[in-house]
C-alpha cells in the first residue's frame, strides 16, 4: 500500500488571513508566509522530523525528547495518571516524583499515546460514492460506510491504528495512520505546587509562573523505545521576536460558525452555560463547606469548574467583541456574495445561512429541557441509563442506535461502566448532587413539567434522591457487569432503585434528544457543512481547517502584548516566581488555599538557583485546548520550551484568531534544565536531553 | 422604640459607606469605626502628631522623618525641583543624587512646604454674610468677599499663612492656617529610571516596582529644623491584612456631585478632555521630534498628558461601570425623599437637583468657550494676562476684584508670577501654538477669540512671535512689571487681546453655572447634614485628610489576584523579561541603571519593594506618608491602580487599590545602592 507523501503545496495567503493564524496540517503548510514573514524555509526533512517526534496524549500532546524513548509533556496532561499511582504514603502530586534509575520509573497503567506515522487522502474516493445517491442522508451514510470499509482496509493492510479524519466540515476526507505505544513510564513530574503555581487564580494569565512538564519514557518488548525521531533540547533558547514552531494536536475551533451561531451562543448559549456551571459549583461548595473531607472529596471537581467557568467566560467576552464581530460579519458577507455569484453553489449552500438562523430559532425553544432533561449530575442514574438503554439499544441496526451505542463506542463504555472505582463511594455526595440537581430542574422548568412529575411524582427531590441512592447498588462494579452481561432478561428482573428511575427518565430524555436532533442538530451540520463545502470551493486549501484533535504546525513570535493596562513582558525569570511568592508575605501566610505556597525544597535550595534563567514565555501562535503539551521549536528544530496554556485572551481563539493579544504560554527549556539538576538532582535526565546518546 | 417615620427613612437611606471608604478631615476622623473594625483608636495625640509630621508639597504631599527636618515625598512630587538644581553636567534626574555632607544638600529656590497648624471653622460667618433674598450670583460674590477678608484678618493676627477651604461643596467653609518653609534642600534621590520604573506604562498599574522616593530637608535660620512631630521609620515588619493609615492632601474628587453632574462628565466632558489630550500630545510628540533638545524638555509634559490621559480613561471606566451610576441614583433619591418629606428642608433645597441640572445645561453650552478662551497652556501667556490685569484690579475696592486679586489672594498671585521657576520658550511655543490650533479647530476661525488671538496669522507663526520676542521669561523683568515698570512686549500685546474675552466667559461661567452649583451643592451638603450628621467626609479639596485601609489584594484587570507586596526580585524579572532586550521595549522603560546592574547581588533581593492597600486616596496624595497603628512611617505613597480610578466618582472598595513604595525597600537601597548609610542612620533604621 502506499502511505501518501505529505505534499508540500505552497499554499497562498488569504488577504483576510491574519500573520500567524492557523493550526496547518503537515500536508498544506504555510511555507510561502514562513518564507516571507520569518525567511524560514524548512525542508521536508526538517518537517518529517518534527511531525515524527511529536506525540499525542489523551487530550493533550507531547514530544519525544531523547534517544532513548523519553517524553515530554505537560503535568497537566498527565496529571491524573499521576494521581493514580500515588498511594496513600507518597503521594506523587504533592511531592513530585524522579525516577533516579530506569528501574524506579513507574509504569502508567491504562495510558496509551500515539505517533503520526501516516496521512492518506481519500476524499476522491470518498466524494464519488456521493454523487447521485437518492437523499442527501442517504448520500451521508453511503460516505460513512465508504470511510469504514478504507479504514478497515488500511488497519488491515498496516497493522496500526487508522482513524478517519474530516476536515474543512467534510471537505477533505482523510485516514490518519497511528503507531500506539501502551508501555508508558512516569520519569519526572514537579510537586502540584510548582506546576501549578498560582492555582485557578493565574490560570489562563499572564505574567506566569508555571512548571508546568513531566518525563515520561516509552518501553517497547521491555525496552526503552528508541523513537525516529526526538527533540534536541536547545542549548541557547529564544529570544524576544524570535520565530516559534509550535507541532501539536489542537481539541476544538469553531471559527466557521456562522455570524447567526456566534450570536445565538453569545446572547443564550453561552451565558446558559455559564449560569449552569456557578449553580453546578454552588453545589459543590455547598458540599464542601461542611467539613475537611467534603472539601477534599469535591476540590478537585471545584477546581475543575473554576477552570471551565474562567474559560467559558472569556469565550463570553470574545464574542462580545463588537470589532472581532464585525470581521466575521464581513467575512461572512464575503462568502456569501460569492456563493450567490456562482449558481452551482447557490444551489448547494445559497439558503444555508437561513437555514441555520432557523434551527437556532427552534434551539431557543429547545435550550432548556435540552440543558436540564438528564441524569442532573447524578453518577448513578447515568450508569442506570446506560444499563436500561444497552439492551435496547442493541437489538437495533448500528445506524439506527443512539450513536454513543455504536459498534465502535460499545467496548469502551462497557469496560469505563465495569471498571473499578479510582475513588471510594460517596453516598451522601451523591444524594447531594442529585437532590439539588433535581431542584434545579425544578426551579427552572417548573414542577408541572412531565420531566419532573416524571422524576419526582409527588415527593420531593430530595427524598427521591436519597431512596434511589440508598437502594442502588449500582455503585459496585461487579452489579454493574452481572446487569450488563445478564442482557434484557437480568436488566427486566432489577428492581435496583436507580435503574427504575433511569425507566422513568429513558423516553423523555429520548424525546428531548429526538427533536434537537430533528429540529437543531441536524439541519445546523447539514447546513454548516453546505457552507463549508462552498467555501472549500471557493478558497480551496489557502485556508487551514477547524481544530479536530490531529496534528497541526503553528507558527509565530515570542512577543510581548498590552494587557492590564501596561505592556506584559514576553519573559517570566525564576526571580518572578519567587517574587510572587514572596508577595503574599513569605511562608507564614495563607491567602486563598495557599495557592501561592513553594515546596520546602524550593525555598531550600532557592540559594543554588541562577534566578535570572527564563522561567515561562509567551508567542503569537495560534493553539487551543489540545495543544497543552505541544513542543515549542526553533529555526533548527530544537526544544525550546513547552506550551501549556494561553492567556486569557487568547480563549476567543475558539471563535476567531486575534494576533494582537493572543499568546501561548509556554514553559522554557532552560528552566527545565535548571530545576532538574538544581532542585531534582537529576542531572543523568538533563544529560539525556542535552546529549546525543 | 417606636422611630418617628422620618427618622427610621432617613436611617433606611443613609449611604452605607463601602469598607474604609473616605478622604477625612482630622476634626472628624471616625475613630470609632476605625476601633471597631481593627481594634485600634487613634487620640487626639496621636492625630495630632501625625497633622504636624505631614507637609503639602506644591500639588502633593511629605512628612517629616527625622528630627533634624529630613522630609520625605515621591520623585515625582520633588521632580520638578530636583530637576531645577541639575546642571548641564550633573543631571540628578538621569543618574539620581546623595548629598554626603550637609554641606552637599542644594537648596531649591522657589520651593515652599506648608504645615497645617490649625484649621478654623468660619462657616456661620461666611454665610452670616449672604443677605436674606440674595440672588444666588450676590451670595457668591457676598461669601467669596467674607472668606477673602476672614483669611487677611487671621493672617495678620498670625502671622500665619492662611487659605479658604470650601467644604461639603459649600456645606462648611474654613479658614486653614499653615506654617511655611521656604528654605528646601535636596538631600537624596534615586535615578529617575528606578523611581519611575516603567514609566507611562507601568503608571496606574500593579503589580509595580516604582522607588517613588526623594529627601529633602527644611532649614529655618541656616540651620536644619527640628520639626515638632516626626515619623520614625518602623520597626515592625508590614504584612497582609495589616491596618495602614494614611495622611496627605487628596485634590479632587467628584462623589458628591449631583447624578445629572456625573452624566454630564460621563458623557461630554470626560470624552472632550481625552480627545484635548490626544491633540495636545500629538503636537507635543512632533515638537519632540525637532531636536534631541526639544524631546528633553518635553518629555516631562509628554508623560503628564499621559498620565492625565490614563487617569481620566481610568475615571470614565468607572463611571461606565453600570453599578456606579446606579449607586449614585438611588443615594439621590434617597436623599431627595427625606427632603420631599421635610417641608423646610423642602423649602430650601426642593428644587436645588433641579437647579444644577440646569446649570449643567449651561456647562454643556459654554464647554467649549470656557475651555479655550484661556492662556492655552503658555506659562508665559498667563503671567502676561497676570500682568495686565495686575493694576487694574488693585486700583478697585478688594470686593470687586476678581478673586485672584482679591486682599486675601494677591499676595499668593504675585508670588506665583515672582517665582523663579524657569520657563523653556520653545516648549512654552510648542504649547501655545498647539493650544491656539485647538481653539480654531473647536471654535471655528470666525470666532471673536481666534480672530483676536491669531488676527489671520497661522497658531505657530503667532506663537512664535510672542514667546520670541518677550521678556517675560526672566522673573526679575515679571517682578518690575508687577512694580509698576512699563514694557513694550508682544506678549503683553496678546494678554491684552485675551483680557477682554476671558472676562466675559468668566463672568458667564460664574453667573450661570458656579453660582448655582455652589449655592444648591450648599444646600444639598445642608441636607446632607441634617439627614445624615457628621458620619459623610468632605470631596477631596488638596487639604489635610486622613484614610485608612488594610494592605490587601485586589481581582485585577488580568483575571487573577494582585500579590500585595512585590520585592526586588520582581524588579530584575521586570528587567530581564525582556529577554535581555529591556532597550527596545518601550523606549527602554523597564532598563535599570548600571550600577543597580553591577550593585545586584549587595542586595537582600527578598525585600519588599511596592506594596498595595486600600486606603482611599487621590492625585494630590502622592508623597502621603503611610504609616502604621504605631505611627511609625512604613511607606510613601505613589500612585493607586488604574482599576480604581473610578473613585474620583465613586469609591469602589474591591477596586480601590493606593500603591507605595515599601520604607523597606528605601532603607535597603539608601544603604546599599546610593551609598547614604548616614541617612540610614538618621532614619532610625539600623
Amino acid at each position: 500500500m502506499r502511505l501518501s507523501l505529505l505534499a508540500l503545496s505552497l499554499a497562498c495567503l488569504l488577504p483576510a488571513l491574519r500573520a500567524e493564524e492557523g493550526m496547518w496540517t503537515f500536508d498544506n503548510l504555510p511555507l510561502k508566509a514562513l518564507k516571507t514573514q520569518h525567511t524560514f524555509e524548512p525542508d521536508k526533512a526538517w518537517l518529517d522530523h518534527l511531525r515524527l517526534a511529536s506525540v499525542r496524549f489523551p487530550g493533550g500532546s507531547g514530544a519525544f525528547v531523547s534517544a532513548s524513548g523519553l517524553v515530554l509533556t505537560n503535568h497537566h496532561v498527565v496529571r491524573s495518571y499521576v494521581q493514580r499511582l500515588s498511594t496513600r504514603d507518597h503521594d506523587l502530586l504533592k511531592d513530585g516524583f524522579v525516577a533516579v534509575t530506569r528501574e524506579q520509573e513507574k509504569k502508567v497503567p491504562g495510558l496509551e499515546l500515539v505517533l503520526l506515522v501516516g496521512m492518506e487522502n481519500i476524499s476522491e474516493q470518498v466524494a464519488k460514492v456521493g454523487q447521485g445517491v437518492g437523499t442527501e442522508a442517504e448520500a451521508l451514510r453511503a460516505r460513512e460506510r465508504e470511510v469504514q470499509k478504507a479504514r478497515e482496509a488500511l488497519r488491515a493492510k498496516t497493522g496500526l491504528t487508522v482513524e478517519p479524519v474530516s476536515l474543512y466540515q467534510g471537505g477533505e476526507s482523510w485516514l490518519y495512520v497511528y503507531r500506539k505505544f501502551t508501555d508508558v513510564r512516569l520519569v519526572m513530574a514537579p510537586e502540584l505546587a510548582v506546576a501549578r503555581f498560582g492555582g485557578d487564580h493565574d490560570n489562563f494569565t499572564y505574567p506566569r509562573h508555571h512548571l508546568d512538564f513531566s518525563l515520561l519514557r516509552v518501553y517497547e518488548g521491555g525496552q526503552p523505545y528508541r523513537p525516529e525521531a526526538f527533540l534536541h533540547f536547545s542549548s541557547s533558547g529564544l529570544s524576544a521576536g524570535d520565530l516559534a514552531m509550535v507541532s501539536g494536536h489542537p481539541g476544538t475551533t469553531n471559527r466557521l460558525w456562522t455570524l447567526a451561531q456566534m450570536e445565538y451562543a453569545r446572547d443564550l448559549g453561552t451565558p446558559m452555560q455559564i449560569a449552569s456551571m456557578e449553580r453546578r459549583r454552588a453545589q459543590l461548595e455547598a458540599f464542601a463547606q461542611k467539613d475537611f473531607d467534603a472539601r477534599a472529596l469535591v476540590g478537585g471537581q471545584i477546581y475543575g469548574i473554576d477552570n471551565g467557568l474562567k474559560a467559558t467566560r472569556g469565550y463570553l467576552a470574545a464574542l462580545k467583541d463588537v470589532e472581532a464581530l464585525k470581521k466575521v460579519a464581513q467575512a461572512e458577507f464575503d462568502l456569501k456574495a460569492k456563493v450567490a455569484r456562482d449558481p452551482k453553489l447557490k444551489a448547494v449552500a445559497g439558503s444555508s445561512w437561513l437555514q441555520v438562523q432557523k434551527a437556532l430559532v427552534q434551539s431557543r425553544k429547545l435550550a432548556m429541557e435540552q440543558m436540564l432533561v438528564n441524569a442532573r449530575g447524578s453518577e448513578l442514574l447515568g450508569t442506570a441509563l446506560h444499563l436500561v438503554r444497552v439492551p435496547a439499544e442493541v437489538t437495533k441496526p448500528e445506524a439506527a442506535r443512539l450513536s454513543e451505542y455504536s459498534d465502535a463506542a460499545l467496548v469502551p463504555l462497557k469496560t469505563r461502566l465495569t471498571q473499578p472505582r479510582p475513588t471510594p463511594f460517596h453516598a451522601d455526595l451523591e444524594i447531594h448532587l442529585l437532590t439539588e440537581g433535581l431542584k434545579e430542574a425544578q426551579a427552572l422548568l417548573g414542577k408541572e413539567h412531565r420531566f419532573l412529575k416524571a422524576m419526582l411524582g409527588n415527593r420531593s427531590p430530595e427524598t427521591v434522591a436519597r431512596e434511589a441512592v440508598v437502594g442502588s447498588k449500582l455503585q459496585d462494579p461487579n452489579e454493574v457487569k452481572r446487569l450488563l452481561e445478564g442482557g434484557a432478561p437480568a436488566l427486566a428482573a432489577s428492581t435496583d432503585s436507580m435503574v427504575v428511575l433511569a425507566r422513568q427518565l429513558d423516553p423523555i430524555q429520548r424525546q428531548v434528544r429526538e427533536q434537537q436532533e430533528r429540529l437543531v442538530e441536524g439541519p445546523l451540520r447539514e447546513h454548516a457543512a453546505r457552507i463549508a463545502r462552498a467555501r472549500f470551493a471557493i478558497y480551496g486549501k489557502d485556508t487551514y481547517p477547524d481544530a479536530t484533535f490531529t496534528l497541526r504546525l503553528s507558527y509565530g513570535t515570542v512577543k510581548d502584548y498590552p494587557a492590564n493596562g501596561t505592556l506584559v513582558q514576553p519573559f517570566t525569570t525564576l526571580l518572578g516566581l519567587f517574587d510572587r511568592y514572596e508577595g503574599w508575605g513569605g511562608s507564614g501566610f495563607n491567602v486563598e488555599r495557599d495557592t501561592w505556597r513553594l515546596p520546602a525544597r524550593w525555598l531550600e535550595r532557592k540559594g543554588s538557583l541562577d534566578l535570572r534563567t527564563p522561567y515561562n514565555f509567551i508567542t503569537t501562535n495560534d493553539i487551543i485546548g489540545g495543544n497543552s503539551g505541544s513542543p515549542v521549536v526553533d529555526r533548527k528544530g530544537d526544544l525550546v520550551g513547552l506550551a501549556f496554556d494561553g492567556n486569557l485572551e487568547s480563549l476567543g481563539g475558539r471563535y476567531y484568531y486575534e494576533g494582537r493579544t493572543n499568546r501561548t504560554v509556554c514553559v522554557d527549556a532552560r528552566a527545565i534544565r535548571e530545576v532538574l539538576t538544581k532542585i531534582y538532582d537529576a542531572a543523568p535526565l538533563v544529560q539525556e536531553l542535552t546529549g546525543t546518546n | 422604640m417606636r422611630l418617628p417615620v422620618l427618622a427610621l427613612s432617613l436611617v433606611c437611606a443613609l449611604p452605607a459607606l463601602r469598607a474604609d471608604e473616605g478622604m477625612w478631615t482630622f476634626d472628624n476622623v471616625p475613630t470609632k469605626k476605625i476601633q471597631a473594625k481593627y481594634g485600634f483608636e487613634p487620640d487626639a495625640a496621636w492625630l495630632k502628631h501625625l497633622q504636624l509630621a505631614t507637609l503639602r508639597f506644591p500639588g502633593g504631599t511629605g512628612a517629616f522623618v527625622s528630627p533634624e527636618g529630613l522630609v520625605i515625598t515621591n520623585h515625582h512630587v520633588g521632580r520638578s525641583a530636583i530637576a531645577q538644581v541639575s546642571t548641564a553636567t550633573l543631571d540628578y534626574i538621569k543618574d539620581g543624587f546623595t548629598a554626603a555632607t550637609r554641606g552637599q544638600e542644594i537648596k531649591v529656590p522657589g520651593l515652599d512646604l506648608m504645615m497645617l497648624v490649625a484649621a478654623e471653622n468660619v462657616t456661620a460667618q461666611v454665610n452670616g454674610a449672604v443677605k436674606a433674598g440674595a440672588s444666588e450670583k450676590e451670595a457668591l460674590k457676598a461669601r467669596q468677599n467674607q472668606l477673602s477678608t476672614l483669611k487677611t484678618t487671621q493672617e495678620k493676627a498670625t502671622g500665619l499663612t492662611c487659605e479658604s477651604v470650601v467644604l461639603y461643596q459649600g456645606g462648611e467653609y474654613w479658614i486653614y492656617r499653615y506654617k511655611k518653609f521656604s528654605d528646601v534642600r535636596l538631600v537624596a534621590a534615586p535615578e529617575l529610571q528606578v523611581a519611575s520604573f516603567g514609566g507611562d506604562a507601568d503608571n496606574y498599574t500593579y503589580p509595580r516596582w516604582n522607588l517613588d522616593f526623594a529627601l529633602f530637608r527644611v532649614y529655618e535660620n541656616g540651620q536644619p529644623y527640628a520639626p515638632e512631630a516626626f515619623l520614625p521609620f518602623a520597626s515592625k515588619e508590614l504584612k497582609m491584612g495589616d491596618l495602614t493609615l494614611i495622611s496627605g492632601h487628596p485634590g479632587t474628587t467628584s462623589r458628591k456631585e449631583t447624578l445629572a453632574q456625573m452624566t454630564y462628565a460621563k458623557e461630554l466632558y470626560i470624552p472632550f478632555r481625552l480627545r484635548s489630550m490626544e491633540r495636545q500630545k500629538a503636537a507635543l510628540l512632533k515638537f519632540a521630534a525637532t531636536s534631541e533638545e526639544a524631546r528633553r524638555i518635553s518629555s516631562d509634559a509628554i508623560y503628564g498628558i499621559d498620565n492625565g490621559h490614563k487617569r481620566f480613561s481610568g475615571q470614565l471606566a468607572g463611571l461606565m461601570k453600570p453599578q456606579s451610576l446606579e449607586q449614585v441614583r438611588e443615594q439621590e433619591a434617597a436623599l431627595k425623599t427625606a427632603v420631599a418629606k421635610d417641608p423646610q428642608l423642602k423649602a430650601r433645597t426642593g428644587e436645588s437637583w433641579d437647579r444644577i441640572a440646569q446649570a449643567v445645561e449651561r456647562q454643556k453650552a459654554l464647554l467649549k468657550e470656557s475651555f479655550c478662551i484661556d492662556a492655552r497652556g503658555s506659562a508665559l501667556l498667563g503671567h502676561a494676562l497676570t500682568l495686565v490685569r495686575l493694576g487694574e484690579e488693585e486700583a478697585k475696592p478688594s470686593d470687586q476684584r476678581l478673586t485672584e486679586f482679591a486682599d486675601g489672594n494677591l499676595k499668593a498671585t504675585k508670588a506665583r508670577l515672582a517665582s523663579p521657576r524657569p520657563i523653556q520658550k520653545a516648549l512654552d511655543a510648542a504649547r501655545l501654538a498647539a493650544g491656539l490650533q485647538e481653539a480654531l479647530e473647536l471654535l471655528g476661525k470666525e470666532h471673536p477669540f481666534v480672530q483676536a488671538m491669531l488676527d489671520g496669522k497661522s497658531p505657530e507663526v503667532v506663537a512664535k512671535a510672542a514667546v520670541e520676542g518677550t521678556q517675560l521669561h526672566d522673573p526679575a523683568v515679571r517682578k518690575q512689571l508687577m512694580e509698576g515698570g512699563k514694557l513694550a512686549d508682544p506678549m503683553l500685546v496678546l494678554a491684552r487681546k485675551l483680557d477682554p474675552l476671558q472676562r466675559a466667559i468668566r463672568k458667564q461661567w460664574e453667573d450661570q453655572v458656579q453660582s448655582v452649583l455652589s449655592e444648591h451643592g450648599g444646600r444639598i451638603a445642608d441636607a446632607r447634614f441634617q439627614a445624615f450628621g457628621k458620619s459623610q467626609y468632605p470631596d477631596a479639596t488638596f487639604t489635610l485628610r486622613l484614610s485608612y485601609g488594610p494592605v490587601a489584594t485586589y481581582d485585577t484587570g488580568s483575571a487573577t489576584k494582585a500579590q500585595p507586596f512585590t520585592t526586588f526580585m520582581g524588579l530584575y524579572d521586570r528587567h530581564l523579561g525582556w529577554g535581555g532586550n529591556a532597550a527596545a521595549a518601550e523606549e527602554g522603560a523597564w532598563t535599570l541603571p548600571q550600577r543597580w546592574l553591577d550593585r545586584k547581588d549587595r542586595l537582600e533581593l527578598a525585600t519588599p519593594f511596592n506594596f498595595i492597600y486600600a486606603c482611599d486616596t487621590v492625585g494630590g496624595n502622592s508623597g502621603s506618608p503611610v504609616v502604621n497603628k504605631a505611627g511609625e512611617f512604613v511607606g510613601i505613597n505613589f500612585d493607586s491602580v488604574f482599576e480604581g480610578q473610578g473613585g474620583y466618582y465613586v469609591y469602589d472598595d474591591a477596586t480601590k487599590r493606593a500603591v507605595a513604595a515599601d520604607a523597606r525597600a528605601i532603607l535597603e537601597t539608601l544603604r546599599k545602592i546610593m551609598d547614604a548609610p548616614h541617612l540610614v542612620k538618621e532614619l532610625g533604621a539600623k
